[in-house]
C-alpha cells in the first residue's frame, strides 16, 4: 500500500502531503510546543506534543531539537525531563537553561511561543536508569545537569505509584548543586518528591549561599556515607564529573560511574588535542560549496565554518549524533575530545574536529 | 587611489604597461614568483597586495599609464571593479536581511503547490465532466509549473540552503520533472551559469538543437529547426532530461558513442519512467472504479498538464537568453575574466520580461532573468525588490538592461529561429 502511495507521490515522500494536515500527522519526528514554563529566571521547561511516530524514550535520554530562528534551522540536544513512557506518549518535555552566549537556549527559554513546530531526532543516550548495575543510585548533579536526573526521578515516581510492592526497592539519593536557590532548576519539585517518596533522599546544595562549599570527598561522605556502594550518575560542570569519575575509580567501582557531558570535554587551545598552536592559522577549504576560510586555534571546523556564514548541517555539537559527518578530502584533523588524528580519505565529525594545518572538507 | 593602481580588471590579454613603481623590486620579484605574472588573476592579486603595501599618506605616486590591451570584451570607460563592488553590495545586503519572512514565503509556496497538485488530481478523477477536466488541468499544470520554476529550479540552485532545512535543500531536493536533479545541477548550475552565453561552453545556447547564434556554423539540418523548435517546446522536459548527457550532443546522432552515453542515459530513463508511471499509469488507475472513460480523462488531463508546463517553461527560458540584443561571448573574450567582467556578461547575456507578482511566481522569478544570473543563489522572492537597484546601476554604467513584454521578447526569439535556420548571407 505504501509502495503504491510512494509511486503516486513520486518524487516526494507521501509524508510531504500528510504534512498539509498538520505537523503531527506525518511519519517524521516533529513536535509542537504546548507550553513554556519558567523554572528559574534563566531556564524553562518546554512541553511538546508529539505524533504517533514518537518512538518513546528511556529515562535519562536526550533528544535533538531542530528549531527555526529567524528562518534558520538550529539543532541542539536536550535531556528529556518527562517520565519515560512507551511509544504511546503524546507529550514529552525538555528543560533548557539559557546560557549567556547560548543563541538557541536563550531563544527556547525566552522567545518561544506555544504552537511552534520543532523537528525532533530519535531519543538517544546511554545515561539511563537501565544502565545502572543496582537499584542503589546516587545522582550528583550541578546546574542544568539536573535535567536527566529529573527525567529519571519522575520515571521512578511513576513506576513506584504503579507497583507499590517491589521485590528489591529503589534506594536513591539526589545531590544537586546550584549557585543559589533561585537559580536551582526543579528545586521545589525535587524536594517535594523527596518528602513524598521514602526511597528518595534529596540534598540541595547552594554553593553561593548557605555556606555550602563545592563537592569534595568530605562533603560526599557527609551527604551520602554509603556512596561507594551506589551507582553514581554525574551530570553537570566538568569538575563535578571528574570528581565522580576519580572518586569511584579510586574506590575500585569504575563500572558504577555513569556520566553525561553537555559540552564536549575539550582541552584548552594549544594543547596537542586541539590541532593548531595558539595564534596559528590554517586554511579550511569546503570543496562542495567552494568556500575557503581561515581557522584559528581552538576552533572546531564547524565553528570555523559558521563564523564565516557557512551553515553546514550539524546536530549535537559534541560529537555524538554524527549529523555533521563529512569526508576529509585533504589534510589532517584532530578529534578535540581525545586527540585522535584522522587523515584524508576518512569521514570526520566537524563539530569536534580541528584542523592540523590546511585541510579540505567535502562539504 | 586604488583606481590609479589597478589595471582595467576583466580586460583580456597580456598586460604590457610598467608595473606600479610603488613596490620595491624585491617585492615585485617575490610577488611575481608566486602570483605568476602574465595572467590576469595574478596581476589582480599583485596590485591588491601593492595597494595594501602602500602607506596611505603623501601625494599619489605616479603609477604610469594603464596597461593597454589589444582587444576588450567591454566598452571603453566601463569601470568593472566599481560595477562588481556595487553588485556585491546588493548581494551582501540581501543576504544579511534574509530571515523568517523569506522562510515563511517558500514554505507557503510549497504548501500551495502541494495543495494545487492534490486538488488538480482530484478534479481530474472526475474529468469525464468537461468543467472538472479543465479545472483539473489548470490546477495540475499550475502545480507543476510552481514546482519546477519557483520551487525546484530555485531550491536546486541552493537559494534556500541558508535555512538549513534538510528537506528544502539543494543537496536533497528531487523535482517533479523528467530530468534527474543531479544532472540538472551539472548542466544548469555549472555549465550554464558558470559559462552563461559563452559559445562552445554554455550548452544552453540553442540547446544544441537550434541555431540561435549567427556566428555558429550552419548545417542543412538547421533548415528543419522551426519544426524542432515546436517539438522541443512540446517535449521540453524530455529534452532537458537528455541535455546533460554530453555524448548524445554529437553533431551526427548516428555516430553517438552509446557506451559513453549509457550511464547518464540510464539515470535519465529511470527518472522519466517513474515520472511517467506516476502521471500516466498509477494516477489514472485511481479512476478505475469510475470506469474506463474516467481513467482516460485522468490520463489525458495529466498529459495536458505536462505539455502546458513544457510550453510555459520553454517560453520563459527562451525569453531569458535568446531575444534580440542578448550577447553571445567567445571563449577568448572571457579568458581571465574578473568578477566585474563576469557580472557584465551575466547582464549582457540575459533578458527580462515585464510582469506583476503572479508572473514573478509562475516564472520562478525568471522574468527577472538578469537578476537571477547576477545572483543565482539569492532567494528568488527578492529579485523583484533588487531589480530597480540593478537597473539603476546599469543605467549609471551605461550598460543596456534588456527588458520588454513577454510577447515582444518571444517574438524576437521566433524571428531568430526562422532567420538562422538559413545560412548567413554572403558578405
Amino acid at each position: 500500500m505504501n509502495g503504491l502511495l510512494e509511486r503516486l507521490t513520486y518524487p516526494l515522500d507521501p509524508d510531504a502531503f500528510r504534512l498539509l494536515l498538520g505537523p503531527l500527522r506525518t511519519q517524521r519526528l516533529q513536535g509542537v510546543i504546548e507550553s513554556v514554563t519558567p523554572l528559574t529566571p534563566t531556564s524553562a521547561e518546554l512541553v511538546l506534543r508529539v505524533g504517533r511516530s514518537w518512538p518513546g524514550h528511556l529515562a535519562g535520554q536526550f533528544v535533538t531539537i531542530g528549531v527555526d530562528i529567524n528562518g534558520v534551522r538550529h539543532t541542539r540536544c536536550y535531556s528529556l525531563t518527562s517520565a519515560a513512557a512507551a511509544s504511546s506518549a503524546d507529550r514529552i518535555s525538555i528543560a533548557v537553561q539559557a546560557k549567556p552566549d547560548g543563541f538557541v537556549s536563550k531563544h527556547l527559554v525566552h522567545r518561544t511561543l506555544p504552537g511552534t513546530t520543532v523537528q525532533l531526532g530519535a531519543p538517544d543516550g546511554e545515561f539511563t536508569l537501565e544502565s545502572a548495575a543496582s537499584r542503589r543510585i546516587l545522582f550528583l548533579t550541578g546546574g542544568s545537569g539536573v535535567t536527566p536526573a529529573v527525567g529519571m526521578l519522575r520515571t521512578l515516581a511513576t513506576m513506584n505509584a504503579a507497583s507499590r510492592v517491589s521485590s528489591s526497592p529503589w534506594d536513591v539519593v539526589a545531590v544537586h548543586h546550584a549557585p543559589t536557590r533561585d537559580q536551582a532548576m526543579f528545586a521545589d519539585e525535587l524536594e517535594a518528591l523527596g518528602r513524598q517518596h521514602p526511597w528518595l533522599t534529596v540534598a540541595l546544595r547552594t554553593t553561593r549561599e548557605s555556606g555550602h562549599g563545592h563537592l569534595d570527598a568530605d562533603v560526599l561522605g557527609e551527604v551520602c556515607p554509603d556512596w561507594a556502594d551506589r551507582d553514581v550518575f554525574a551530570c553537570g560542570p566538568s569538575g563535578l564529573i571528574d570528581f565522580a569519575s576519580n572518586r569511584w575509580t579510586e574506590a575500585g567501582a569504575a563500572h558504577r560511574v555513569h556520566v553525561e557531558h553537555f559540552a564536549p570535554p575539550i582541552a584548552g587551545p594549544g594543547s596537542s588535542q586541539t590541532g593548531l598552536n595558539e595564534g596559528a592559522q590554517a586554511q579550511v577549504t569546503f570543496s562542495a560549496s567552494q568556500h575557503q576560510v581561515t581557522a584559528e586555534a581552538g576552533s572546531s571546523l564547524l565553528e570555523t565554518a559558521e563564523s564565516t556564514g557557512l551553515l553546514p548541517q550539524s546536530g549535537c555539537r559534541m560529537g555524538i549524533c554524527r549529523t555533521c559527518t563529512v569526508p576529509l578530502v585533504q589534510g589532517t584533523v584532530v578529534d578535540m575530545r581525545n586527540g585522535r588524528r584522522s587523515d584524508a580519505g576518512s569521514h570526520v565529525q566537524i563539530c569536534v574536529s580541528a584542523p592540523v594545518g590546511d585541510v579540505t572538507i567535502g562539504a | 587611489m586604488p583606481l590609479l593602481l589597478l589595471p582595467r580588471a576583466g580586460s583580456t590579454g597580456t598586460p604590457t604597461g610598467p608595473a606600479p613603481e610603488i613596490i620595491t623590486e624585491a617585492d615585485l620579484d617575490e610577488l611575481a614568483a608566486d602570483a605568476g605574472l602574465g595572467d590576469l588573476p595574478g596581476l589582480a592579486q599583485l596590485t591588491r597586495l601593492a595597494t595594501r603595501l602602500t602607506p596611505n599618506t603623501g601625494p599619489e605616486p605616479d603609477a604610469g599609464p594603464l596597461p593597454s590591451y589589444s582587444e576588450s570584451a567591454y566598452p571603453d570607460g566601463l569601470d568593472l571593479n566599481q560595477l562588481a563592488n556595487e553588485l556585491d553590495a546588493i548581494r551582501d545586503s540581501t543576504l544579511a536581511s534574509l530571515g523568517e519572512d523569506d522562510a515563511a514565503y517558500i514554505r507557503r509556496i510549497i504548501r500551495i503547490q502541494r495543495s494545487l497538485d492534490l486538488a488538480g488530481r482530484a478534479a481530474l478523477l472526475a474529468g469525464v465532466f468537461p468543467p472538472a477536466w479543465i479545472a483539473g488541468v489548470a490546477m495540475l499544470s499550475g502545480a507543476k509549473i510552481l514546482e519546477n520554476m519557483e520551487i525546484g529550479h530555485n531550491v536546486l540552485h541552493g537559494q534556500w540552503d541558508w535555512m538549513q532545512d534538510p528537506e528544502i535543500h539543494s543537496t536533497t531536493w528531487e523535482w517533479d520533472h523528467s530530468c534527474p536533479a543531479s544532472q540538472w545541477k551539472h548542466s544548469h548550475n555549472y555549465l550554464h551559469h558558470r559559462w552563461t552565453n559563452v559559445a562552445g561552453k554554455d550548452r544552453d545556447i540553442g540547446y544544441g538543437a537550434i541555431r540561435i547564434d549567427p556566428n555558429s556554423e550552419w548545417y542543412p539540418r538547421h533548415l528543419a529547426q522551426p519544426a524542432v523548435f515546436v517539438g522541443l517546446a512540446l517535449a521540453f522536459d524530455l529534452g532537458i532530461s537528455l541535455h546533460d548527457n554530453e555524448a548524445i550532443h554529437a553533431r551526427n546522432p548516428l555516430k553517438t558513442d552509446m557506451e559513453a552515453a549509457k550511464p547518464k542515459l540510464e539515470e535519465s530513463w529511470n527518472k522519466i519512467r517513474r515520472q511517467g508511471a506516476k502521471d500516466f499509469i498509477f494516477f489514472p488507475l485511481l479512476a478505475t472504479p469510475l470506469g474506463l472513460p474516467s481513467v482516460l480523462a485522468a490520463a489525458s488531463g495529466a498529459l495536458a498538464a505536462n505539455v502546458i508546463r513544457n510550453l510555459w517553461t520553454f517560453g520563459v527560458i527562451f525569453c531569458g537568453h535568446f531575444p534580440d540584443d542578448v550577447r553571445i561571448f567567445t571563449e577568448d573574450e572571457v579568458e581571465g575574466e574578473s568578477p566585474g567582467g563576469w557580472y557584465y556578461r551575466q547582464i549582457m547575456g540575459s533578458a527580462n520580461f515585464n510582469g506583476g507578482p503572479l508572473t514573478h511566481v509562475m516564472t520562478g522569478n525568471l522574468d527577472h532573468q538578469i537578476e537571477h544570473h547576477l545572483f543565482p543563489d539569492l532567494p528568488s522572492n527578492r529579485y523583484a525588490e533588487i531589480a530597480p537597484q540593478v537597473r539603476e546601476i546599469c543605467e549609471r554604467h551605461d550598460i543596456a538592461y534588456n527588458t520588454d513584454s513577454f510577447a515582444k521578447q518571444f517574438g524576437t526569439v521566433v524571428r531568430k529561429v526562422l532567420r538562422y535556420s538559413l545560412p548567413n548571407r554572403k558578405q
